[in-house]
């Protein structure tokens, strides 16, 4: 059986390309902590890499490659920051060379301290610019140039390689200006970047900056933003899948529970709604754990808020509010599916009914969605003839559940969707009472309405195709592609 | 695509087993195969990892077994029911209405509702399917894996489960009018049979030869010597009133063998070919259902996602090594520096600053000098070489302190006293350090941990 780790071997057809200096690499280097990491982190779209306001976090260069079906198109290094740069560049000066061998020099000083702790972190951060990666220096916008960055600077000129700055904004201050004048002086190209900010656009923008170092590198970074684009759609047809399953689990969802007697006490009752209810909140979080995965935001998962709508639970009136529809709404709805099922009654006896079909569809539509739009499901004892009774609940009849659930998965998904892979701290939910509207209007809610009746009503084999594509829909107005 | 690649496909999926790097180099190496042919050579290539006995092996064989014991019975019962049928008493002639609606009504209802079940095909309890004995045949087959302990039950989703018990049905309705027709043929051949009709119905012999008529419309064609005269038709009608044969049927009893040709045709047209249809159309549709199930069988989208999306990964392959840091107390820490010092120096900071800040913080130095910064490391030592007694380092609290800085501090404690830091902010915030960057300044100090060396929090 094949492992599902990932040390297993690279299975055939997905034949792991030599690490060799076809591929672009990029190493992100330049004082400690000035978001190198933060940097990687949004780049690689990856939530694992180690970010900390404490200076030397990363004591290794650590390679990040896109990798499509086991072809690396691009490299990025996380290396440490500098720590001695004042000797390193007084070692490179002592070696009078002319400045086409510059780079030999950096090679030498390499290789004379590779084996001391001195220089640990510049070798770190040296060795992967040596063998062929641009360079990305990172600088800190927020706060005020200072002459002890030009010992940095002249370093990576020594090295002979393609580069590039980013001025990284961290705090509120604006020192760009004073920034660009002088790393002008040293890079062909200054961009601006924040890593804690950034979207999908600013990320693509940033590789197409990096296109310009190199020509050569061209073909594979314009191929890796064209991966990263359909990457982003994978997972939003992933996400689809996984809310749809949410929703189809969630809805047909039938809990038990074994009774003695002829009836079932209020506490029994009480005990199986409640176990219901956490069947049902499990269920959500699973679907938000599989998101995160999805979106490779695993680490928030495993160490900051593992179910950040704890805190608005789901059968709470407040989420009913935020994420549901409201009574009249459900009414709507309600009225407006059940017309449309009587006017084609109407329009089968071509008009003869005198409309009496959509009045009536509608009328049972309205009042059947006033009636169902509190209640969680009926509970009823089973088994009375075959003599072992049990109380079942489920599945759910709330007409209203299926939009909270729906409401609270699309908001998640799209807070995910807009954290960047930088960020560390908890992710905030400011509960947006307008969001609904995003992505909610009478010709979804309609459409919507009749896939969750068909799924409470549907006992046997389901297809959903019709509701796959109206999720998508609903996903695509609320993450931006 | 057949039940066993349903099965297996269903089984392998309960597996679990496979990365997304082996789906997707399977997809690679399939890429120009649709969807379903797609799995269905994925379940060809993997089901050798089945445990054995395979489930759907064991089902597959109990099936045919089953149905093949059944189809059997059936045949046995379609002979034994044509011999009752054409069973000539002696006294009198062998009725040819009911072997008419055995041979044809019964064939028709049965495939009528055959037709009206596949309109509730999807639901779990099927009423009109339940009716069919070949229903039980799953029932027995449930039986059978009961007694034999086997607790992996296929998971069959509903529609295929009646569409099997469909195909069978129509299966053994056929086995049952082929022992109908071999038992006419039977009976044809080794008897003498006297056919007639006979009815209490008030039906005149015109009218009985033309529903006759109608009924061997789909021959009368190909083999006219197999539909009855109306005169075969009137001296066949038979009275039991009467209780004996008419006349001229007995003088023209030669005439009456056209009979049996008919009864052979109308069971052949009525029974037989159109449930040989039907047999193949419920095939055709199960292999439809079959193909449609599994590609919404739970877990497929996703098998099929994995196979036919690239595998991007930006991840890094190895895990991260970082530094921890302990979080120690530092205990030489000061709210106020100013007082009388013997140098006032600026790590990366001019000079003329380094004297502002010295009159700001109500500092008295005998001299400023700039440290780090542009300086060579030559520089900074000669610089150091000068210092002795009280030395107060301002730094840029927002860098953070470096190794450089750390050599620093270790060749002026050589030298100095007492050496005093302090980390000031950017001139946009009056000097004043943000709380975080003081922070690391106290770790990195209680990592030094110099008795020399102290901490001025402004």
């Amino acid at each position: 059986m094949a492992k599902k780790d990932g040390n297993h071997r690279q299975p055939k057809g997905l034949a792991m390309q030599n690490m060799t200096n076809k591929h672009p690499k990029f190493a992100v280097v330049g004082h400690p902590n000035k978001g190198k990491s933060s940097i990687v982190a949004s780049l690689a779209q990856d939530d694992s890499i180690k970010i900390s306001d404490t200076p030397g976090t990363t004591t290794q260069s650590r390679s990040l490659p896109l990798e499509v079906d086991g072809e690396i198109l691009y490299e990025l290094y996380d290396t440490p920051g500098f720590q001695r740069p004042r000797e390193v560049l007084e070692w490179l000066r002592s070696h009078d060379v002319p400045a086409h061998k510059r780079a030999d020099v950096v090679r030498e000083f390499i290789n004379q301290h590779k084996n001391s702790d001195r220089f640990h972190d510049e070798i770190e951060l040296l060795r992967p610019i040596m063998d062929g990666a641009g360079i990305l220096y990172v600088v800190d916008g927020s706060k005020p140039y200072g002459v002890e960055y030009e010992a940095e600077m002249e370093i990576l000129r020594w090295c002979m390689q393609p580069s590039m700055a980013l001025i990284n904004h961290i705090g509120k201050s604006d020192y760009s200006s004073e920034w660009r004048a002088a790393l002008g002086q040293y890079f062909r190209i200054v961009k601006s970047y924040n890593p804690m900010n950034s979207d999908p656009r600013q990320q693509f923008e940033l590789l197409e900056a990096m296109v310009q170092l190199d020509e050569n590198w061209r073909e594979p970074l314009q191929r890796s933003i064209k991966l990263f684009k359909k990457l982003r759609e994978q997972r939003v047809w992933q996400s689809k899948d996984v809310i749809v399953a949410e929703i189809v689990e969630s809805l047909r969802l039938k809990e038990r529970l074994s009774i003695k007697g002829e009836s079932a006490s209020d506490a029994q009752k009480a005990n199986l709604e409640n176990r219901y209810k956490n069947h049902l909140r499990e269920i959500e979080t699973r679907a938000q754990h599989q998101i995160e995965k999805l979106w490779h935001h695993t680490h928030l998962q495993k160490e900051i808020a593992p179910q950040p709508l704890n805190d608005l639970d789901l059968f709470s009136q407040e989420s009913a509010s935020i994420f549901g529809l409201t009574r009249k709404e459900m009414v709507m709805t309600g009225m407006l599916t059940g017309a449309a099922a009587g006017a084609g009654i109407d329009l089968l006896f071509a008009g003869h009914t005198l409309l009496l079909g959509g009045l009536i569809g509608g009328a049972v539509g309205a009042v059947g969605a006033y009636v169902g739009f509190d209640e969680l499901s009926e509970m009823r004892v089973l088994g009375q003839q075959i003599g072992s009774r049990y109380l079942e609940i489920g599945p759910m009849q709330n007409r209203n559940f299926p939009y909270i659930l729906l409401g609270r998965a699309l908001y998640y998904l799209h807070a995910l969707t807009q954290r960047s892979h930088a960020k560390r701290d908890k992710l905030a939910l400011d509960m947006d009472s307008d969001f609904k509207d995003r992505w909610l209007d009478d010709e979804t809610a309609k459409a919507l309405e009749k896939q969750f009746k068909m799924l409470r009503s549907d006992n046997g084999s389901i297809d959903t195709k019709e509701l796959d594509e109206l999720i998508l829909k609903c996903i695509t107005k609320v993450v931006t592609l | 695509m057949n039940l066993q690649t349903y099965i297996d496909l269903g089984e392998l999926l309960r597996q679990n087993g496979w990365s997304r790097e082996e789906y997707r180099a399977f997809g690679l190496e399939n890429s120009k195969l649709s969807p379903i042919d797609k799995l269905a050579k994925w379940v060809k290539d993997h089901r050798s990892r089945l445990p054995k006995p395979k489930v759907s092996d064991t089902f597959c064989s109990y099936l045919y077994h089953i149905t093949l014991l059944l189809g059997f019975l059936a045949l046995v019962v379609g002979f034994v029911s044509g011999v009752g049928l054409l069973s000539y008493s002696g006294k009198a002639p062998v009725n040819l209405i009911y072997f008419l609606s055995v041979s044809v009504v019964l064939p028709l209802l049965t495939m009528f509702l055959s037709i009206i079940s596949i309109f509730g095909i999807s639901k779990e309890h099927n009423s009109i399917l339940h009716l069919s004995p070949a229903y039980w045949l799953e029932r027995i087959f449930a039986l059978f894996f009961a007694k034999r302990g086997d607790t992996k039950q296929p998971k069959i989703e509903p529609r295929v489960l009646n569409y099997l018990v469909l195909q069978r049905a129509q299966l053994l309705a056929l086995f049952f009018s082929i022992g109908l027709l071999i038992a006419l043929l039977f009976k044809v051949t080794t008897s003498d049979i006297a056919f007639a009709w006979s009815t209490t119905l008030q039906i005149k012999s015109q009218s009985f030869h033309s529903f006759l008529s109608l009924l061997a419309y789909p021959w009368h064609w190909f083999a006219p010597s197999a539909l009855p005269t109306l005169d075969v038709v009137a001296h066949s009608h038979y009275f039991r009133l009467g209780g004996r044969l008419d006349a001229h049927m007995i003088a023209n009893a030669g005439e009456l063998g056209v009979w049996w040709r008919f009864l052979a045709m109308a069971t052949l047209c009525y029974a037989i070919i159109p449930r040989v249809f039907l047999y193949i159309f419920v095939s055709i549709r199960l292999k439809g259902v079959l193909k449609n199930s599994m590609i919404n069988m739970d877990g497929i989208k996703s098998v099929l996602q994995q196979m036919d999306t690239p595998v991007i990964k930006s991840r890094a392959t190895e895990a991260e090594s970082a530094y921890t840091f302990e979080q120690n107390s530092y205990s030489r820490v000061v709210d106020n520096a100013s007082g009388r010092y013997d140098i006032s120096l600026g790590w990366a900071i001019d000079v003329k600053e380094v004297c502002l800040l010295d009159d700001m913080f109500d500092i008295q130095s005998d001299k400023c000098m700039l440290l780090g910064g542009a300086n060579t490391t030559d520089e900074d030592s000669k610089i150091i070489e000068q210092c002795s007694g009280d030395v107060i380092v301002y730094v840029k609290s927002w860098e953070p302190p470096t190794m450089d800085w750390s050599d620093m501090i270790e060749h002026l404690a050589k030298v100095a006293k007492k050496i005093t830091i302090v980390p000031i902010g950017t001139k946009d915030d009056d000097y004043k350090p943000q709380e975080s960057d003081l922070h690391i300044w106290l770790r990195k100090m209680a990592t030094i941990d110099n008795p020399k060396v102290w901490l001025c929090k402004i």
